[in-house]
């Protein structure tokens, strides 16, 4: 490319970062997010801030959500049992046409009123692999090629680098703002490399079966084969049975998956596939927030009669090594510390990405700043930066301004609720294209009042303040993203301050160079 | 366009889709060659998918570094041709 390999590397670096940098930071945006999904879906989702079950109701109180999914001819149905971090349990079936779920208290037995919002784990969660772009799967390749784009940034800056190990103790808060930009960049790159490229590794093995259908062919008739195989779930390969048939005792099943598995071991799902059929499957998935590797053990039975069908063998060190990245990346462990670490270290990620804008753009603003390419990153950067915050935000301040049951020109309370997101995405890289120069500030501004207003309208419609979440344990879900959004709310007004004096600055200079000349 | 221009687009193309097709290939022969070997399906597969992404990592930083294209361009070409050719002699779909 260049005459030596490091600028080439260095060219590499510039223009991967900055024309895919706007995806990345959408990934890394939602996935930090999704590291706390059910507590968000908690904040968004009110009548399921319920106090820990202190007995688990028997699995056949789920029977008659089975019986609703028999008689609408579903082709499965499952449930999720509720566990430290899901206060409620979930059901769900689907048939050809359509996708129930249901939250239900776990107390009780009894429904919960539908929140009429996709909250994190519907929205914010498949945001971070699909980018919500479902046509013929453009997202998760998209995603893909981020990601591929990602490591080769993490190769290629470390191999830019002429100094890496002072760079990792540098930083120049006072220095100029260009310098400081590659100090933060620098730091949060380096000291934060582990997680970069793991994160991103583990996350392209996750999707790999989708990128790599070429190399599953090569052995397997299809890529489904290889995911039964492979997930010991073979026993979903039957015929379409007889109607009529009924499914036996799911508690009696569950006894003896967990006398099978020893240790303790609690279902966190169960599935019936072909509920009400002569080939219904009973299938456990055996819980796993106590080890970081995700080995759900899936012991079947049959559905009419309740007779052994299948557990797959031991994982291999192969399939170990494959479900332990899948459990580093996909943190359904639980551990608190571990989790919060994961959350600084995935705003990390962001901040990483962020300043590698701002460089690129404070580099050039000089020679460049009047030409297209260079207005167009600008405006690109600051709406895929502090504009998709923005956009967060209002997902969350729509959610609760938004009474329950209502619908805007036939779209559903969820969907206004996205519509809401993609509004504000779309009005701050609008403003960021048109008014470059105080579209920070302006941005900063927005996010600090947008946080402060999500907290105020948490309080208002629910009653539950930080002092009052913060005081009872099965709140603080609720009060952590609370406290979240004031420290974020405190820091966007500290970064907006920040910001306005040194406009203020700008402008008084360039006023004296005027009245100068 | 400029003929440097189009360089790099070419560069690039080359990168992501040449990069793409040619670990393909690498991760079908590696596949194959390892249930032929006797390993369960599932185990080679899986040891594919976790090295994959580092393979085409190497090769899409490979064309970047490279001065001339043609090197890269044909050892792709070569791990193609030959990947489905092995392929389509020994066997399909297991």
């Amino acid at each position: 490319m260049k005459d030596d390999f490091r600028r080439s590397m260095g060219w590499l670096h510039t223009w991967a970062g900055v024309v895919l940098g706007s995806i990345l930071f959408a990934i890394f945006w939602m996935g930090t997010l999704s590291v706390f999904d059910c507590e968000i879906d908690q904040w968004m989702k009110p009548a399921t801030r319920l106090a820990p079950a202190a007995h688990a109701l028997p699995l056949e109180s789920y029977r008659p959500f089975l019986n609703e999914a028999i008689a609408a001819k579903a082709s499965f149905w499952n449930v999720t049992l509720s566990g430290e971090r899901e206060a409620v349990v979930h059901t769900h079936y689907g048939t050809r046409q359509k996708f129930i779920s249901h939250d239900v208290n776990p107390v009780t037995g009894q429904i919960l009123p539908d929140a009429g919002t996709l909250g994190a784990t519907g929205f914010i969660f498949p945001f971070h692999y699909t980018l919500n772009l479902e046509l013929m799967n453009m997202g998760e390749w998209l995603v893909g090629l981020a990601s591929m784009a990602m490591l080769a940034l993490c190769v290629t800056g470390v191999i830019i680098h002429r100094k890496i190990f002072t760079d990792f103790f540098t930083f120049r808060s006072q220095a100029k703002s260009r310098r400081m930009l590659l100090d933060l960049h620098n730091i949060s790159g380096v000291l934060g490399l582990p997680f970069h490229c793991i994160l991103t590794l583990s996350g392209l093995i996750l999707l790999g079966a989708t990128f790599f259908p070429a190399g599953i062919n090569a052995v397997y008739p299809n890529t489904r084969s290889y995911f039964f195989d492979s997930n010991g779930l073979s026993f979903l390969a039957v015929k379409h049975g007889k109607a009529g048939a009924s499914v036996v005792s799911l508690d009696q099943a569950a006894v003896r998956a967990q006398s099978l598995w020893g240790n303790g071991a609690e279902p966190h799902l169960v599935l019936v596939a072909n509920p009400g059929l002569t080939t219904s499957r009973i299938a456990f998935f055996r819980g796993t927030e106590g080890q970081v590797m995700v080995d759900r053990d899936v012991i079947a039975f049959e559905g009419s009669t309740g007779a052994f069908l299948s557990r797959p063998q031991a994982l291999g060190k192969i399939m170990q090594t494959q479900r332990f990245l899948s459990g580093l990346h996909l943190i359904e462990f639980h551990h608190w510390v571990l989790r919060w670490i994961y959350f600084v270290l995935g705003l990390g990620s962001c901040v990483l990405i962020a300043t590698g804008f701002l460089f690129w753009l404070d580099a050039r603003r000089k020679r460049q700043a009047a030409q297209f390419g260079f207005r167009l990153v600008e405006g690109l950067a600051a709406g895929s930066v502090t504009g998709i915050i923005l956009a967060t935000l209002a997902f969350f301040v729509a959610n609760r301004l938004l009474p329950v049951g209502v619908s805007f020109w036939g779209m559903e309370r969820a969907t206004v609720e996205i519509c809401a997101f993609y509004t504000v995405w779309l009005a701050a890289c609008v403003y960021g294209w048109l008014w470059p120069r105080s579209v920070w500030v302006v941005h900063c501004i927005a996010i600090g009042t947008l946080a402060i207003l999500a907290i105020v309208l948490n309080w208002t419609t629910t009653g539950d303040h930080l002092f009052r979440t913060m005081s009872h344990r099965y709140l603080w879900p609720v009060g952590g993203m609370d406290a979240v959004l004031l420290v974020g709310a405190l820091l966007a007004f500290l970064a907006a301050g920040r910001l306005l004096r040194r406009l203020r600055k700008q402008q008084h200079s360039s006023r004296l160079i005027v009245e100068a000349a | 366009m400029s003929q440097s221009a189009l360089r790099v687009v070419a560069r690039i193309f080359l990168a992501t889709g040449g990069g793409y097709l040619a670990s393909s290939a690498v991760m079908a022969l590696f596949s194959f060659a390892l249930v032929a070997m006797g390993m369960p399906r599932a185990d080679a597969v899986t040891l594919g998918l976790l090295l994959v992404f580092i393979v085409y990592l190497c090769l899409g930083l490979w064309v970047f570094a490279a001065r001339a294209l043609w090197r890269p361009a044909a050892l792709f070409a070569v791990l193609v041709v030959a990947s489905y050719g092995v392929i389509a002699v020994f066997g399909h779909g297991g």
